[in-house]
């Protein structure tokens, strides 16, 4: 009987154990993805603080391509309200896209293209874009680690019963995940 | 029944040991010894430029911890140069943990595409339409000739003021007096041979290490541009990978794609 006891309480501890770090291994992972995806945010808001510069030089030289700039303003606002990851990628591949034919449009305006307000904006533009993709890259690679975790045995038994849930990648579609070019 | 034991434990580490596979990442140079800050496997640096701008980002790293490094390849291999630059800043560790203060200047000659790679912690100072310009001023004019070591040393230079800048210094503030006596014109006036001009060096950086800097000596004159590098230096060659060791190495920086690049 005795000896009963001691290996329940061997099992006991083990199996406590075992719970409490696994827990903690998910909680660290979990905020990681979070901390993550806080930086898509972040690049997300620096790109939407550049667009008004970028869409008033652009007006200074080819007011008349409004229909690129309604896209850019319809693009900007559905980002704005998206509220899943999913629907962020959604948006976000939207307004890639219409700032992509934004800057393409400098090609047929030669003064436009030399500015160097623009030629800077250009590059804000760019490097935030690929900020972006790097945030979404660090982003997934965290989400990916967290849901291996808890979908693969025996942390998948820990986190069923603690009620963590797999977190949603960031997918961009094929047309958006290219970085606009900037070429001179 | 011992082996069916064996079995379940075997069983029990493969199922341990899946674990998740990070994102394919470039594979990039390996990062180089400490206190070495330039890797130039494209072979288009010359010894000169290669010991000033280590001599420069030591002194640097020294004040600042702050460190700028640059990278020339033949190829991308087919990698995004933002990605391929990304990499390479966070294998290598460029800069402060804790800061993020790191730059890589990065140039594929063969893909005629550069690249300056700008960590967290400089974005501010060095932002991706600074870093975009000092590639169009200083370094493609020079690349687009075939001159790869001078747009280099430029744009070294360049982005040097701009990270010292950020820290309230100049070049004349950095501590590598010592270590760049080679540069200076008096010596090059003075025009010995390559084999005494070494012994020189030699001797100025064993005073340097034992017991500091020696006397006088000229100072170094800075270019018209407030450059730190000289054309035609006097040493043909072969003192490049001498080095020194001491300055410390890379500080684990990371970045998050911030920069500029370009193609010419």
């Amino acid at each position: 009987m005795k000896k009963f006891l001691i290996v329940l309480v061997a099992v006991v501890l083990i199996v406590g154990g075992f719970c409490f770090s696994t827990y903690n291994g998910l909680v660290a992972a979990n905020e990681n993805v979070t901390a993550q995806w806080s930086q898509v945010e972040n690049q997300l808001q620096r790109r939407n603080d550049l667009i008004p510069n970028l869409v008033n030089t652009v007006k200074g030289y080819a007011s008349h391509e409004e229909k690129v700039f309604a896209d850019v303003s319809n693009a900007r606002s559905k980002l704005a309200g998206a509220a899943t990851v999913s629907e962020t990628a959604a948006a976000n591949g939207e307004l890639s896209n219409a700032l992509s034919r934004l800057l393409a449009i400098s090609e047929a305006y030669p003064e436009l293209k030399a500015n160097t307000n623009f030629m800077q904006l250009q590059d804000e533009l760019a490097g935030t874009e690929n900020r972006l993709a790097v945030a979404r890259r660090d982003y997934n690679t965290a989400a990916q680690q967290f849901n291996t975790k808890i979908k693969t045995f025996p942390t998948n038994v820990v986190a069923g019963m603690l009620g963590f849930s797999a977190r949603d990648y960031f997918q961009a579609d094929e047309a958006a995940k290219k970085v606009p070019q900037v070429k001179f | 029944m011992k082996k069916i034991f064996v079995l379940c434990l075997l069983l029990l580490q493969i199922l341990f040991l899946s674990s998740a596979q990070a994102l394919a990442a470039p594979t990039v140079p390996a990062k180089p010894a400490d206190g070495t800050f330039v890797v130039d496997e494209a072979g288009v640096l010359s010894a000169q430029t290669e010991t000033v701008i280590n001599t420069y980002t030591r002194a640097l790293s020294k004040r600042t911890k702050a460190q700028i490094a640059v990278l020339t390849i033949k190829s991308l291999q087919g990698e995004a140069p933002e990605e391929y630059a990304l990499t390479v800043l966070r294998q290598w560790g460029i800069g402060d943990r804790k800061l993020n203060n790191g730059v890589l200047i990065l140039v594929a000659v063969d893909d005629r595409r550069s690249r300056i790679e700008v960590g967290y912690g400089l974005e501010g100072a060095l932002t991706d339409g600074l870093a975009g310009r000092i590639q169009d001023d200083y370094m493609l004019p020079y690349f687009r000739q075939g001159n790869y070591d001078k747009g280099v040393a430029r744009g070294y230079t360049a982005v040097l003021q701009t990270v010292l800048k950020e820290y309230g210094l100049e070049i004349k503030n950095l501590d590598v007096s010592a270590n760049t006596r080679f540069a200076d014109d008096r010596a090059r006036e003075i025009n010995m041979s390559d084999v005494a001009a070494f012994i020189v060096v030699a001797l100025i950086l064993f005073g340097f290490f034992f017991g500091g800097p020696g006397g006088g000596g000229g100072g170094f004159r800075r270019t018209q541009h407030g450059g730190i590098f000289y054309g035609g230096g006097f040493f043909g060659g072969g003192f490049g990978g001498g080095g020194f060791s001491g300055g410390g190495g890379f500080g684990g920086g990371s970045g998050g794609g911030g920069g500029a690049g370009r193609g010419w």
